[in-house]
């Protein structure tokens, strides 16, 4: 299956392309979708989005519009078609 | 008297061109501590229900706190009242940044007091203490840009600062807004408008009086502290200072609360063209910051080419990219930014003009405006050039520009489809969608200027999770939440400061940098309550112009119309759920203050 990844404000300075298509597993979480981010975007991605096996505080991931506090955390399953928008700490205004 | 402040107002009365000084009452001074809370009181005390916005009898505050101009970090701010805004017919209030607010302390006052009107075109000139009525007839007509540069030249002192009015205050448009420094905007509620009754211009101030600090070396530890706070937090010293506030396109759009098409839907397919990322690769040409601020998330940006050319100006903000972009259907970056620029030099609030347009768009789309009225403007969403044209025919009012002149609000009504503008008292409503993000609906319907979104910025908790994070979906605890936000703000627009330090600072913040500024020890709560006392005796005037509970309410479209598409499908606004809650934690009863709640706030 596959999901689209979308990478905002200072998360793109170091992807440098806005987003990603990614070919997934049907058992696959966002726990291992971060593992494959890492491994595509290097160790300034890791730095940037994790602390150890958790996300960097103030970090978030949601998942078509939901953020994943409220779905089941790094082990939310991913399904075919999901959007997942990765946000580093930002604004308001 | 206290420190931080100067300790006088000025009095002007247009009718006769009589200037007075009075002192700053210090009861007063303790009871709303400045800015919006002063400006309040002095209308409070003077308040008719009766007058026309546009007649002499309104009046208009222009006010510092006791932090403006001081170390408290982002200090740069002023607020300004008005008795009666003409476009929402309730107590005007607005907000600006640039230097016009340490200037007005520099130049000898806290506060300006504007009584009457002026038979001919004028500005008041404060410099060093010194306040003079000078005639405007040369500048009348001017864009804000002309209007400052001539000024300036005029009284001889190329750092003042200038606050005025363009074409779009001088011709009464609604939403007509004060600029300052060419580039800041006392934008909403049409104070512009009031200014322009009373043939006031402008008002031009600078001086070098000395702000008095209580306890200096307090004060210095204090700010240091709180410096370190602004710079460590992600917010106020990377995400803002790089990408501005347009950083929030994305992020909001991804929520599904990004409003397109006069808050149709809220996704934008192509929000990532007027995004703060794209902006920064694009026209983005530098940064600014106002008076005193080490955020500096002010934008500055350039069109070299196109139809939509424009010479460097600041903006836009996250506000404007949806109220002229997704609002209105539009995607180009290059329109948004003209008519920013436009607005700008026209004088008029971005969210209004922008969201009235989006309005007169859904009216042309559903046939509710005949194309004979548009004369020849194919006022299309999605039609960048129609929109930007939308612009100046409202400020001079041509041709639909003289209704789109009239706010959503009326235009709606005169065109027989109320339920088409998305405003609430009347006030455009800005770019965050109440059906997919609860609590920011409960803050619409509820804030006393109208749609507003910085009274009560519930984005912060529900979607920026600061100071910590909340279900943007349930409507659990938000009424809480909301006033707390709502009584904070009404403490930082007294204070006068910059509301975009909260993402770094708390009230315990707060309340040292203001002892050690006033020489006045509060507790939290103690701050707290007189925010509490500042919106609740600007709800006490509204409730004299018969808005009440009827009044704090959301369009139709989000009560009743689920989210047809995007991330956020599906979902409506639960404010009748969230409502009476809201009034069981304000001790109010119908929207209004209880007799018990004005007693305990000192307001009986």
């Amino acid at each position: 299956m596959r999901v689209h990844v979308k990478f905002l404000a200072t998360i793109r300075g170091i992807t440098v392309e806005p987003s990603t298509e990614l070919l997934c597993n049907p058992r696959d979480t966002v726990r291992t979708l971060m593992r494959e981010l890492v491994k595509k975007y290097g160790q300034k991605f890791e730095q940037v989005t994790l602390e150890g096996t958790n996300l960097k505080p103030g970090i978030k991931i949601i998942i078509n519009g939901r953020d994943i506090d409220y779905l089941n955390g790094l082990d939310t399953q991913l399904k075919d078609g999901d959007v997942i928008v990765i946000i580093p700490p930002i604004a308001g205004g | 008297m206290m420190g931080g402040y100067i300790g006088k107002i000025l009095s002007v009365d247009l009718s006769s061109g009589k200037l007075s000084e009075t002192s700053l009452d210090e009861n007063i001074a303790r009871k709303f501590l400045g800015g919006k809370g002063l400006g309040l009181k002095l209308i409070h005390d003077d308040f008719k229900p009766d007058i026309d916005p546009l007649g002499p009898d309104n009046i208009i505050v222009f006010a510092t706190g006791p932090a403006t101009g001081t170390t408290f970090p982002t200090s740069g701010r002023y607020h300004v009242i008005t008795m009666r805004s003409p476009l929402t017919g309730l107590i005007g209030s607005a907000n600006s940044g640039g230097k016009f607010g340490p200037y007005l302390k520099f130049a000898g006052y806290d506060a300006v007091v504007i009584k009457g009107a002026s038979d001919t075109p004028v500005y008041l000139s404060i410099i060093n203490g010194k306040a003079k009525l000078m005639d405007a007839t040369d500048v009348w007509g001017m864009t804000t840009f002309s209007t400052t540069d001539k000024i300036l030249e005029e009284i001889g002192e190329q750092k003042a600062s200038v606050a005025c009015i363009g074409p779009a205050g001088e011709n009464l448009v609604s939403m007509a807004c004060i600029i300052n420094e060419k580039y800041r905007a006392a934008g909403r509620c049409g104070i512009g408008a009031v200014m322009g009754s009373k043939n006031l211009k402008a008002i031009a101030v600078y001086g070098s009086e000395k702000v008095p600090i209580a306890r200096p070396d307090e004060m210095k530890e204090r700010t240091k502290v709180a410096m370190g706070k602004v710079k460590e937090n992600p917010v106020t010293s990377q995400g803002l200072p790089t990408y501005g506030t347009a950083v929030l396109v994305n992020i909001i759009n991804e929520h599904g609360a990004y409003p397109a098409r006069n808050f149709q839907t809220g996704y934008f397919p192509e929000a990532d063209k007027q995004s703060g990322e794209t902006l920064a690769k694009t026209y983005l040409t530098g940064r600014k910051g106002c008076w005193g601020c080490s955020i500096s998330c002010g934008r500055v940006s350039a069109v070299p080419n196109g139809p939509f050319s424009v010479s460097e100006g600041e903006g836009p903000e996250y506000e404007t990219i949806f109220a002229f972009g997704s609002d209105c259907g539009v995607a180009d970056l290059e329109a948004i930014i003209k008519a920013n620029h436009l607005s700008n030099e026209l004088g008029l609030d971005t969210i209004s003009m922008g969201s009235t347009i989006a309005c007169a768009m859904e009216l042309v789309e559903k046939e509710n405006i005949p194309e004979s009225k548009l004369y020849g403007l194919d006022l299309k969403f999605g039609n960048a050039g129609a929109m930007v044209e939308a612009v100046w025919r409202t400020a001079y009012r041509v041709g639909i520009g003289a209704d789109l002149a009239l706010g959503s609000k009326k235009l709606a009504e005169k065109y027989g489809a109320p339920d088409l503008s998305m405003s609430v008292k009347g006030l455009e409503l800005p770019a965050y969608d109440p059906r997919s993000i609860q609590g920011i609906g409960l803050n619409f319907a509820t804030a006393n200027r109208g749609g507003c979104h910085v009274s009560g910025y519930m984005i912060s908790p529900e979607i920026l999770g600061l100071p910590q994070k909340l279900d943007p979906y349930v409507t659990k605890d938000k009424a809480q939440w909301t006033k707390t936000f709502q009584d904070f703000t009404s403490v930082v627009n007294s204070s006068v400061v910059c509301l975009f330090n909260t993402f770094a600072l708390g009230v315990s913040d707060y309340v040292g940098l203001l002892s050690s500024i006033t020489g006045r020890d509060l507790s939290d709560n103690e701050l707290l309550t007189i925010g509490e006392r500042v919106t609740n005796i600007e709800r006490l005037m509204n409730n004299q112009y018969g808005s009440d509970e009827e009044q704090d309410a959301l369009p139709r479209r989000f009560l009743k119309e689920p989210m047809p598409d995007g991330p956020a499908k599906g979902q409506i606004s639960h404010l009748s759920e969230m409502l009476p809650e809201y009034y069981a934690v304000r001790g109010w009863e119908n929207g209004r203050p209880t007799k018990d709640k004005l007693e305990e706030l000192g307001l009986l």
